[in-house]
């Protein structure tokens, strides 16, 4: 050792040195080993998803069919143009070429392909359902397009049937950045398909399928650098109908055709040819509440949603002088049932005894209910009467007779309740959504004293008064005042009524099967309720219901006598309902056949079309001829004669 | 030992037979791996760029040769010589600090280059040597009894370059001159109250600094996110500055732990191969040996440093005179500061200062300067024996 370290302070500071040097590398060594023994198969799957990012392909959505199989919606394969995001940022006199050729500005281009919705590791789609010529000119001048495809995608095709049945089927579209928040967590996408109308939208879960997820490893700058694994997309799974197509088809041509008729006939009330804008038709099996037909007019083609409906047409469909076609009056049309509604007023009668098969009442021709003055359609004195022959001749006087007396029974003595009629509406499914599987079903309404209070306390300058008069319940017998009604609910309480006492929940869907066939899911039909009947007072109402078709009074026979359909043993009501004027009345029809253990429901509401025996009723026979399997007969207007409501 | 006759023969000079070869050896495989880690760390990235995959390796492997072409020159040359040169080095790079002040060039938010053609030339690592010749030549005249007026005068000397290095600011370079005055006066002989009064005035100075404002925000936050650094790269994370730095670390923690024992192989590390670690070629580059070689191989390269620091230490005690043992002790504070500042920081164990690691590190300046801290030590070492 040399002098200048002779010293022991300084042999002391030197070990000193070496000491801190080897605190300091212990403890390296130390973290070095808690890193990579201890926290290292956390490290392991951290930094396998790390450099993982997952595209998705959509997945073609399953078929939509009837209940014999046949195709409403299917799919088809449309042609694709994308760029890719890199090329198109990296060659902007290749975006200015591409815009030329899109008949898009740069700008907007630029904006589709800066659009957050699409996958930043996939190509965008710029031009969807591209024409033959544009992929070939693309495709031959490669040079100039750099980084531009051509792909195809499933995009949804429309049969004659599926069309028809727009209400029903309904559309998809591009998810919504609302919906989409929603749903990020069930593995939707931004850009994504999702059902936004009809079954589309109420059995997503199973048309959607299972997206194809490819994932691939990217470096820090979102490259894609190779493939890691892949899974093709799961076509979803088809969708049969209760619907057939042959009877939807049927339907909504008989609507259409009964308006058209309407159209050219004149109103004696209003001195105008009806206006007839909308009409909707029903088709139930009453048996087990599945539906055959949900008719409605006027329709939108569902095929100017393919891809988002442009704001021209958009704007064409809210035009008022377009009457509103992506309303589905079947489910979301409220209307004043008129007559129709006598089903509810007979059957809370009979329940509540106030009247039994075999009692009678003079009908004078008019009544008068505390201020208020009531006549028959026509001032028309039927004379003395039960109540089939009530509901055959559709006396008006009989049923606000009975509604009277169910608010005077409450009032004085309280021997009812003050809504024992609306209960009864009620259980038959009015006032409530039926719960049909399709979106944004209207309820309807039922008139109650405490509804009339809430909606005057609520709107004091809508309404007159906050109370509840005899009036009131005298004109919510015969389906008036405020009563509204959907045509599915009106069918299915007559369905109800007509299968011996169940409603069942209207179904729309058999069963989601796999594309190879193999069912997936079965719906089976839901009961929701009992109205049981004595079967005398059943079959007084029966024998009501079938009077009107078959019995030469019946304010339908005119309709049915003379026609193949006259041996089919079918029962109905008729209803002409009075809104608000200007608006013309509304003319409905609601039947069963064969009267015994039916088969069949089939309800028509035309707005603004006149009696429910001369327009309604042609529509619903013309769509019993082709259940029947008989020659279609034109909807032509049935003369009426005396009190036809 | 030396074998007269053998020597009387030899054409080598006979100092030149004392190389410390294992030194040579040892600094020569840590930049040559070091180089393999810059080419693993940047092929993919420069290939995405379109540039060619080798281009930072080869800057690196001339950096390396001027490196042990540097580190010969300054080992031949009697290192007694430069004690009389001692305050030209100093001035020289105090003049230069100034200069990079005035004049140079200024990138990722610190004023501390000069560019060169194509090259950057850092001026406060050739300060760190510099401060060490002057530091060990001036303090060795108080013959191992640095008393109060002595040890003022070197606080003095290290605050200059300090105070511009931090300017720049490059905290991380001047902490490095701070390791070395420590080391240097503990050495020298510094009586023990006024190492006692030293560490005093230090502990007031970073009390001042962490809470007076001294410090920039951006400086605090780097100081002191790693103690609370996730072990999640939460991509919320980037939104603020602060977050992205514990970003960065988690990244470069997950990029660790991945190599676990063994490692994923060399250019098999997916994090490294997708650059999850910002500056993995230079500050970061310990994150490529930890995920491509495991425990095993970052063991190794640590035992590879503390054999750098064992031949250091021994000359330092070997050393003839007290201007030669201050020489390597500054070599080996700067060194030992450095690695462990740095690969500490890529742990999570050290503040996040920009601090290449010795010999590893992509980087001209740094490079060269570790090795004439090397040539220094080999020159003593030769000084001592031959």
């Amino acid at each position: 050792m040399t002098a200048p370290l002779g010293s022991d302070t300084a042999r002391v500071r030197l070990t000193m040195v070496l000491v801190v040097v080897a605190c300091l590398f212990a403890s390296l060594f130390a973290r070095l080993w808690s890193l990579q023994v201890i926290n290292a198969p956390k490290a392991q799957a951290v930094a396998e998803n790390n450099g993982i990012r997952a595209i998705y392909t959509p997945a073609p959505r399953g078929q939509i069919l009837d209940r014999n199989g046949v195709v409403l919606v299917g799919n088809r394969l449309s042609e694709v143009i994308e760029v890719d995001r890199q090329s198109a940022i990296a060659n902007p006199s290749m975006v200015v070429r591409l815009a030329a050729l899109l008949g898009m500005t740069v700008s907007q281009l630029d904006a589709v392909v800066a659009n957050k919705v699409y996958s930043p590791y996939a190509p965008v789609p710029v031009l969807p359902d591209a024409s033959a010529s544009e992929i070939l000119y693309v495709q031959e001048h490669q040079d100039l397009f750099t980084g531009v495809t051509a792909t195809t995608e499933a995009v949804r095709a429309y049969s004659a049937a599926g069309k028809a049945a727009a209400n029903i089927v309904g559309y998809a579209g591009q998810i919504g950045s609302a919906q989409y928040q929603q749903l990020k967590s069930k593995g939707y996408q931004g850009g994504d398909q999702i059902g936004l109308a009809g079954v589309e939208a109420s059995y997503e879960a199973m048309l959607r399928g299972q997206p194809g997820v490819e994932r691939v490893q990217v470096n820090s700058k979102g490259n894609v650098l190779s493939v890691v694994t892949s899974t093709s997309p799961v076509r979803g799974a088809d969708l049969r109908l209760s619907i057939d197509a042959t009877v939807q088809m049927a339907a909504a041509n008989a609507v259409a055709q009964g308006l058209a008729t309407a159209q050219h006939s004149f109103d004696r009330v209003t001195g105008r040819d009806f206006a007839a804008p909308a009409g909707a038709a029903v088709v139930e099996d009453p048996r087990d509440g599945s539906l055959l037909a949900l008719a409605t007019y006027p329709v939108y083609n569902p095929e100017d949603f393919l891809g988002g409906i442009s704001q021209s047409k958009y704007a064409a469909y809210q035009a008022p002088a377009a009457n509103q076609p992506l309303v589905d009056r079947t489910i979301q049309g409220q209307y004043a049932p008129g007559s129709t509604f006598k089903l509810v007023t007979a059957t809370a009668a009979l329940q509540a005894g106030l009247i039994t098969p075999s009692s009678t009442y003079t009908d004078q021709g008019h009544i008068k209910i505390g201020p208020q003055q009531f006549h028959n359609d026509n001032f028309e004195v039927l004379g003395t009467i039960n109540l089939t022959g009530a509901l055959i001749r559709s006396s008006d006087i009989f049923f606000n007779q009975l509604g009277a007396e169910f608010w005077n029974g409450y009032v004085n003595g309280r021997r009812f309740g003050p809504t024992a009629l609306q209960d009864v509406a009620k259980r038959y499914g009015f006032d409530s959504t039926s719960q049909v599987a399709l979106p944004h079903e209207a309820p309807g309404k039922i008139p109650t004293p405490a509804s009339v209070k809430s909606d005057f306390a609520q709107h004091p300058k809508d309404f007159l008064t906050g109370d509840w008069f005899t009036g009131d319940s005298a004109q919510v017998a015969v389906g008036q005042f405020e009563v509204l009604v959907t045509p599915l609910q009106l069918a299915n309480a007559y369905s109800t009524f007509a299968n011996g006492g169940t409603r069942w929940q209207p179904r729309i869907t058999l069963d989601a099967e796999e594309p190879g066939g193999r069912v997936l899911v079965a719906y089976a039909p839901v009961k929701k309720e009992t109205v049981v009947l004595p079967d005398p007072d059943r079959q007084a109402m029966l024998a009501g219901f079938s009077g009107v078709v078959n019995n030469p009074l019946g304010t339908a026979y005119g309709v049915f006598a003379n026609t193949p359909l006259a041996a089919k043993d079918i029962a109905g009501k008729t209803g002409t309902a009075q809104v608000s004027p200007p608006k013309q009345n509304t003319s409905l029809f609601t039947s069963f056949a064969p009267s015994v253990n039916p088969t069949f429901e089939v309800t028509a509401v035309l707005e603004q079309a006149g009696y429910g025996a001369s327009i309604a009723g042609p529509v619903v026979r013309q769509i019993y001829d082709v259940l029947y399997g008989l020659p279609p007969q034109p909807v032509v207007q049935t003369a009426v004669s005396g009190a036809q409501t | 030992m030396i074998n007269p006759a053998a020597y009387r023969q030899s054409r080598i000079p006979s100092r030149w037979r004392h190389l410390d070869l294992v030194l040579v050896i040892v600094v020569t495989l840590i930049s040559a791996f070091g180089a393999l880690m810059i080419y693993t760390a940047t092929r993919d990235r420069l290939q995405a760029e379109g540039l060619s995959p080798q281009y930072y390796v080869r800057k690196q492997l001339v950096f390396l040769l001027i490196g042990l072409v540097v580190m010969f020159v300054v080992a031949a040359i009697d290192y007694h010589h430069y004690r009389d040169w001692a305050f030209l080095f100093y001035g020289g790079s105090v003049v230069m600090l100034l200069a990079v002040y005035a004049v140079g060039h200024k990138s990722k938010g610190a004023q501390a280059w000069f560019q060169v053609g194509s090259y950057q030339f850092e001026p406060s690592e050739f300060a760190k040597i510099a401060l060490i010749v002057a530091l060990a030549s001036y303090s060795a005249t108080f013959k191992g009894r640095l008393d109060g007026r002595g040890l003022a005068v070197i606080v003095t000397l290290a605050a200059v370059p300090f105070a511009l290095i931090y300017k720049q600011p490059d905290l991380g370079s001047a902490l490095v001159l701070l390791a070395v005055l420590i080391a240097l006066v503990l050495i020298a002989g510094t009586r023990a109250r006024h190492l006692g009064l030293l560490a005093l005035v230090a502990l007031i100075g970073v009390v001042g600094v962490v809470h007076f404002g001294v410090l920039k925000q951006y400086q605090k936050a780097r100081l002191t996110s790693f103690v609370s650094s996730p072990d999640q790269p939460d991509p919320k994370l980037l939104q603020t500055e602060a977050g992205a730095n514990l970003y960065n670390l988690a990244e470069s923690k997950i990029t660790i732990s991945h190599g676990g024992l063994t490692g994923q192989g060399i250019g098999k590390g997916t994090q490294t191969n997708l650059s999850y670690v910002p500056e993995q070629q230079t500050d970061f580059i310990f994150t490529a040996v930890g995920e491509q070689v495991g425990l095993v191989g970052s063991a190794l390269l640590l035992m590879l440093y503390l054999a750098v620091v064992w031949r250091t230490w021994r000359t330092a005690t070997l050393s003839r005179d007290l201007s030669g043992t201050l020489i390597c002790i500054g070599v080996l504070a700067m060194l030992v500061f450095q690695v462990f500042e740095n690969i500490g920081m890529t742990m999570g164990i050290m503040p996040i200062a920009g601090i290449p690691l010795p010999f590893m590190s992509y980087g001209g300046s740094a490079l060269i300067a570790s090795f004439a801290g090397i040539g220094l030590v080999l020159n003593v070492r030769m000084r001592t024996f031959g």
